[in-house]
């Protein structure tokens, strides 16, 4: 039996306000070293899902389980100590980094936050993170946001997610404003992160051929359901649900295998 | 901008001076403000400046004291009523729920409230008083300040650094130590100078109206003797009403000029004006010169800026699209490729400057036309579906109207004709027919993207350009530009051009790929041939990732 | 629903305040309510007076009949003017509004021109230079330019009169507009910088937006882009404020009204205040408290008129 499933959302419905709900139970798990892709279109609730998941969002129904901890029994005191175990990738390269922080105080804020006093220890967590995403220290260090393009500005939000040495990283399509290029690089970037520090990962993106590249399992969610889950393969050579279906003929054409 | 830069140090100065003289006043002022020291109703002269008023009293001292009373009451009212306003502002946008809307409520409750009806009632039975009129000033001005900063505070908790503090472990109070007030103060300065401004007015007007402190001397109050004395019958207003008057406006000038200064560095947009469109290098327009394509760009050089800070966004780029060839240019961001659109579609916008080379429509070049024919040629030759398709519309009026006034701008017809167009186009791009009458907010991503595409072929373009067209879509929306693209374009369009940074939508339409990097064409030729050799070093990047996700795909499907 | 809260709360506020002024300020609530003549009364007339006015039963019965009274129009009698209440205000009221309403529109239209050219302009000098005259103006208190207007175009050229208490002695129609034009025009300069800074500040931010570059890709000229475009999206955060505006317009331009001796709802007001006149200055509370009420349902009732964004309807 494997251990405990880092994050783990049973039945979890959301919905804000009067509207129509954006999660409506969803069931969902990451065990630890593996990378779940959450594969969905634009509004299909996966960023909703993923603040659920990092417990900013309070849930209508269901739980959020962290290593089997409902996250309404914690604590504030102990939830906010539990984060040291949890990592965050935003979306938009513009928005992910504070404007007025350089690399260097950007990327050791988490370690400040957990208490680590000390400045060289976390100098060097804070190098050695840059180093694991491709970035070199002495160049880097010392940078304003503005000075960085939009993939150096996601490899530093990716360094700060990872500089707790987390088990778990939720990452909302952290690719989808990049370059062509530059988002493969980022997916085989975190694939060789994954294999070396064994983290697991939460990763939302709209694009299944992305997800094949990188996941062990995909979670295909739609209106708000987690509608198929199992291997990239799997879902690729037999969707059961219509929905995972056009995913994967959309993504094959995006991919020039068959063209119609 | 160093004619703002003027005024705002000039706004310094004038305070500054003030706030020197208000400090000084018992040593600055020529005699004492309560005494009799000349004839009464004396005009300017020497040993009273400003003349004296109706008892003999120096109307110059009298300014100078004045000052201490306006601006301490202004200070101080502003003081306590920026700090209710970080107070409550905060506290509403961090803790958020019930505090919040109780909160936002009283706020609510204090604009709605005539604030010098109020003042003047509650004024009236506090009686007359220095502390007494600062708390009721305080009372009064908070609320607008503690509305600007929740909303600023509550924007900066959305920003994606912030959750990824949060989702690390950060507690509210540590984002408002660490952040909020470092970002924020500002804001919070310029509530303050504001708010100063609000009180400063609202107190001259209380001491106007006779309810200030009659043994204190302030400009306001000089002013309601002014007039309770008649000297606006007499001529007397010259030198008795007309200083405290410009004090008083000028010191509540200087704060709001500060206060806009302030707010600009809040919000960078405020300072950033319509920028004028670039000059193009005049060409003589050649009536013999025959168009090689729809669309020409000759040796276009473009730079931003000026002197060794400019920057090259553009270099020699040369290259024709001929009628009925749909070509895409592909380059990674800052290869020049918005440069490039905007160049295409003379919207070039200082500090823009183009250099050297030319780009010609349908035969006719940017830099040989007049506004008027320049306008003509957009929309009608040469059409644009922009980046930001997905929000580039008018919120205030349903998509068919915009659409319509793209025909209507373009052609001679009646409005019904117009629209009865703009619904032709906007049904044969599949855009739903139950959804016509709609505004641009109520449609999904898709809808507006395929509203744009109609708006952008409705008057049967030369050339349709496609400014990445596959940004905010998600892959299955993608699937369907392409697919609509491919179908529609050619019947409505003579020639189509492509720009993206996505190879494989590129590679999906294209019959012919440009290769853009550094400003500068580094490659062109056939999709076939890209993919099979390419050259470059970013096409060799931008193929290999390409070739890895096929790569990864078949291993995966193969098993 | 929640946003009518704070407005019956306003409603609730002003009502209780209005009871609680003659009854917590020092001295006797009858020497209000009766001013003078309360000191010559026999303590026979006292008590009559107070079982009259209601003032010997219980406070919470008080404030009931108080509250009732309002509702059923016995507004009582103004000291100052020895007249209903009700009548000094249907007197004054219809004055205020002739002045401040004009006023307001001409205010509005002219800081809105002004304003939407002055954030579209790409001519930076220009911008500057009637901006700063505009903040120029608005930063100058009313009463001042009040002040100005009055010796400048009453005293020393003569062109208008010197109003004054002369005002009711006469009655014809040209003579009362020409006593109005000096204090609309002080409202008018006054009161125009705000929409001017606003719409100016809205402007500036809607040529941020994307919608506005798109507009010139589609061919069309400057003047329908800041016209028919831009100033409609622009305006969106003005018309609120004008609105509240106009509704606490109902109060009157107490220091406008006091320079020229206007006789309008703010100069009662101000009267009131200095004598002492509860149960005119209730009255006068009431009514603009009232009218705040109204232009506040008016402003949220007709916000959706101009923005799609608040209607109804399909959304997505």
């Amino acid at each position: 039996m494997s251990r405990r499933p880092v994050v783990e959302l049973q039945d979890v419905w959301k919905a804000f306000g009067q509207r129509a709900p954006v999660l409506c139970g969803v069931e969902l798990r990451v065990h630890p070293g593996e990378v779940v892709g959450l594969v969905g279109p634009n509004g299909a609730g996966k960023s909703t899902l993923l603040w659920v998941a990092a417990g900013l969002l309070p849930v209508d129904r269901g739980q959020v389980l962290w290593e089997g901890a409902d996250l309404r029994a914690m604590s504030p005191v102990d939830r906010a100590r539990w984060r040291r175990h949890l990592g965050y990738v935003p979306q938009d390269p513009f928005d992910a980094l504070p404007p007025h922080r350089t690399v260097l105080q950007t990327v050791e804020e988490p370690l400040r936050i957990h208490g680590i006093r000390d400045s060289a220890a976390r100098t060097e967590r804070v190098c050695a993170c840059l180093e694991a995403v491709g970035l070199s220290p002495t160049r880097f260090l010392a940078r304003y946001p503005h000075e960085l393009s939009g993939g150096e500005r996601q490899r530093v939000a990716l360094a700060r997610a990872l500089v707790l040495r987390p088990r778990c990283v939720l990452a909302d399509e952290p690719t989808s404003m990049l370059d062509f290029a530059l988002q493969v690089d980022l997916v085989d970037q975190i694939r060789t992160l994954r294999a070396r520090l064994g983290t697991s990962f939460l990763y939302a993106t709209h694009d299944l051929a992305l997800a094949a590249r990188l996941c062990d399992r995909v979670a295909v969610l739609s209106g708000g359901r987690v509608v198929e889950q199992g291997e990239p393969a799997e879902l690729l050579r037999e969707p059961h649900h219509p929905f995972t279906a056009a995913l994967a003929a959309s993504a094959r054409r995006r991919l020039g295998w068959t063209e119609t | 901008m160093t004619a703002s830069r003027l005024w705002v140090f000039g706004a310094g100065l004038w305070l500054a001076v003030w706030a020197a003289v208000a400090l000084g006043a018992p040593g600055l002022a020529p005699h004492d403000p309560h005494a009799s020291v000349g004839e009464p109703w004396s005009p300017p002269g020497p040993g009273h400046p400003l003349g004296t008023n109706d008892v003999g009293q120096d109307l110059l001292s009298e300014l100078v004291h004045g000052a201490r009373t306006s601006l301490l009451v202004g200070g101080a009212a502003a003081l306590g009523a920026t700090g209710l306003a970080v107070g409550a502002g905060l506290a509403s946008a961090v803790w958020g729920g019930l505090w919040d809307r109780l909160l936002m409520r009283l706020v609510d409750l204090c604009l709605v409230v005539p604030a010098l009806a109020l003042a003047l009632v509650v004024a009236a039975f506090l009686g007359s008083g220095v502390f007494p009129a600062v708390l009721l000033l305080a009372a009064l001005l908070w609320a607008r300040g503690a509305r600007v900063i929740r909303a600023q505070a509550l924007a900066m908790l959305q920003r994606g650094w912030v959750i990824a503090l949060r989702a690390a472990g950060a507690r509210s109070l540590y984002l408002i130590r660490a952040h909020l007030v470092q970002a924020l103060w500002p804001l919070v300065a310029a509530e303050f100078v504001q708010a100063m401004a609000a009180a400063l007015t609202l107190e001259a007007s209380l001491s106007f109206l006779g309810l200030g402190d009659p043994t204190v001397k302030s400009w306001g109050g000089m002013l309601y003797y002014a007039q309770a004395r008649g000297a606006v019958v007499t001529g007397a207003w010259l030198w008795w009403a007309v200083p405290p008057g410009l004090c008083v406006g000028l010191t509540v000038a200087s704060l709001a000029m500060l206060g806009f200064a302030l707010e600009e560095r809040v919000h960078p947009a405020l300072r950033a004006r319509r920028a004028g469109p670039a000059i193009w290098p005049q060409i003589p327009a050649d009536p013999l010169r025959i168009a090689r394509g729809v669309l020409e760009v000759e040796a276009l050089t473009v730079e931003y800026g000026t002197g060794p800070a400019a920057v090259r966004a553009l270099d020699g780029v040369s290259g024709h699209v001929r009628p009925g060839e749909l070509v895409g240019v592909v380059g990674p961001s800052g290869s020049g490729k918005s440069t490039l659109v905007a160049a295409a579609m003379g919207l070039l916008r200082s500090p823009a400057r183009v250099l050297g080379g030319s780009v010609c429509v349908v035969g006719v070049c940017w830099g040989s036309v007049d506004a008027k024919r320049a306008r003509q040629l957009r929309c009608r030759s040469i059409a644009l579906l922009p980046q930001t398709a997905l929000h580039a519309w008018d919120p205030l009026r349903p998509v068919v109207d915009q659409v319509a006034e793209a025909v209507a701008t373009h052609q001679a017809l009646s409005r019904r004709e117009a629209r009865l167009r703009a619904q032709a186009v906007l049904k044969e791009v599949g855009f739903p027919k139950s959804r016509m009458g709609a505004y641009p907010h109520a449609l999904s991503g898709g809808e507006r993207q395929r509203a744009w595409l109609a708006m952008a072929l409705v008057n049967g373009p030369d050339l349709l350009l496609l400014d990445e067209p596959t940004t905010g879509l998600d892959v299955l929306g993608q699937d369907e530009l392409v697919r609509l693209v491919r179908d529609r374009t050619r019947v409505r369009s003579r020639a189509v051009v492509v720009v993206s940074h996505d190879l494989p939508t590129v590679l999906r339409l294209a019959d012919r790929i440009v290769v853009l990097c550094d400003g500068r064409v580094v490659e062109h030729g056939p999709p076939d041939g890209i993919l099979r050799s390419p050259e470059h070093a970013y096409t060799r990047r931008v193929v290999g990732a390409l070739q890895a996700l096929r790569g990864s795909w078949a291993a995966e499907v193969v098993g | 629903m929640a946003r009518w809260v704070p407005y019956c709360a306003l409603a609730w506020a002003v009502v209780t305040v209005n009871f609680a002024l003659p009854r917590v300020a020092p001295g006797h609530p009858l020497d209000y309510l009766l001013g003078e003549e309360a000191a010559r009364l026999s303590p026979r007339q006292r008590a009559e007076a107070l079982r009259a006015f209601g003032l010997d039963r219980p406070l919470h019965e008080q404030y009931i009949a108080y509250v009732v009274g309002l509702a059923t129009g016995r507004w009582g009698r103004s000291v100052r003017f020895g007249r209903p209440v009700l009548e000094v205000i249907a007197e004054r009221l219809p004055r205020t509004l002739a002045l401040f309403i004009p006023a307001t529109l001409i205010a509005v239209f002219l800081g809105t021109v002004l304003g939407a050219w002055a954030g579209y302009t790409t001519r930076a000098r220009w911008d500057a230079g009637v901006s700063s005259a505009v903040l120029l103006l608005d930063a100058m208190p009313g009463f001042w330019i009040a002040m100005v207007l009055l010796s400048v175009f009453a005293v020393e050229l003569g062109w208008f009169p010197v109003s004054g208490s002369s005002f009711a002695a006469s009655p014809q129609p040209w003579e009362q507009v020409r006593r109005a034009v000096l204090p609309a025009a002080t409202l008018v300069l006054a009161t125009l910088g705000r929409t001017f800074l606003v719409v100016r500040g809205a402007m500036r931010s809607v040529c941020q937006e994307e919608f506005l570059w798109a507009l010139e890709a589609k061919g069309l000229p400057p003047r329908a882009v800041l016209w028919r475009h831009a100033l409609p999206n622009a305006w969106l955060p003005a018309y609120t404020q004008i609105v509240l505006h106009l509704g606490a317009g109902a109060g009157g331009a107490v220091v406008v009204e006091t320079v020229f001796g206007y006789p309008g709802m703010g100069r009662a007001l101000y009267e009131a205040l200095l004598a002492r006149d509860y149960p005119l200055l209730q009255g006068i509370l009431s009514v603009v408290a009232f009218a705040t009420i109204v232009a506040n349902a008016a402003a949220d009732a007709t916000y959706p008129w101009f923005d799609p964004r608040l209607r109804g309807g399909p959304a997505a």
